[in-house]
């Protein structure tokens, strides 16, 4: 008697660690990588969301860091969620690359800032607008220290490990972006 | 107050740490920005550490506890969303189908 093939309960598979997940993917299961994409969906969006201020650009990054991995998962090595995070955050760090070109070409033909319309204003929290705006006059690096730390709720030990560097100066880097956050809005939210 | 960069790469394959030494980020320049240093208790309160309540009532540690209090409620907020409905679909629809391998 044979028996009938039997799904995996989700929940079962989802606690898998990831390696096993990955391999279904690479013995072509392909459906198994819905479960990274769940596992890592939210927190990588928060990041994105955070260092772009756009939930449009936070989607196409996100889609575009699941595609890029699922196209090259036969090459991780180490751990995949840093692996992930990577994509993303390079993909994050490319987009404001690009729109600081655009930015400079809009200052020099004295045009508003990208950020800074009518119906985003009404649309948006007067918080959460002045955030943003802040968040988008800090360097790169402290934006993602800060974001890290402050909306993904993750701990100087995990984000050392995911940017590769240390305790010691993510702190430094998440004190000076709260100073500089500090100086900018104060004046409105003391 | 000059700030430091990081690398960013491309390569998808990257490791983190091989993430770290590559080329300088371009993202944000250098760039000066006014800051409001803030008392080592504020900060320890702020990365989750406990701090003696009678540190963060002190008169130079007040109105950074003040404001840092109105500023929770926004990163709490953001700490909670969540990826739009249907995008994970959405990227399951855009994988390439796997190459079939050769009988």
């Amino acid at each position: 008697m044979v028996k009938a093939p039997q799904r995996t309960p989700p929940e079962a598979v989802t606690t898998a660690p990831d390696e096993e997940i990955i391999e279904r993917v690479l013995a072509g299961h392909r459906e198994a990588f819905h479960l990274l994409v769940t596992k890592y969906s939210d927190p990588l969006y928060r990041h994105a969301l955070g260092m772009t201020g756009s939930p449009d650009v936070a989607e196409d990054i996100l889609q575009v860091s699941f595609i890029k991995a699922y196209q090259h998962l036969g090459e991780v090595r180490g751990r995949f969620d840093a692996w992930l995070f990577r994509i993303l955050a390079n993909g994050c760090k490319d987009w404001l690359k690009n729109i600081r070109r655009t930015h400079v070409s809009y200052e020099e033909d004295d045009q508003p800032s990208h950020y800074a319309t009518p119906d985003e204003d009404l649309d948006r929290g007067q918080l959460r607008d002045d955030l943003d705006r802040a968040l988008q006059t800090l360097p790169a690096t402290l934006r993602e220290a800060f974001v890290m730390k402050h909306v993904e709720g993750r701990s100087y030990e995990e984000m050392a490990d995911l940017l590769s560097t240390t305790v010691g100066a993510l702190k430094m880097r998440v004190h000076r972006a709260r100073e500089a956050l500090q100086a900018l809005l104060e004046e409105k939210y003391a | 107050m000059k700030h430091e960069d990081l690398n960013s790469h491309k390569t998808p394959n990257s490791a983190p740490e091989q993430a770290a030494a590559g080329a300088p980020d371009l993202t944000t320049p250098e760039r000066e920005i006014p800051v409001v240093p803030a008392p080592a208790p504020v900060h320890r309160w702020l990365d989750g550490e406990s701090v003696q309540d009678a540190d963060l009532a002190k008169p130079d540690a007040e109105k950074h506890v003040k404001f840092w209090a109105k500023l929770k409620n926004e990163t709490d907020r953001r700490h909670r969303m969540k990826t739009p409905i249907g995008l994970d679909a959405i990227i399951m629809e855009k994988l390439e189908p796997p190459v079939a391998k050769d009988e």
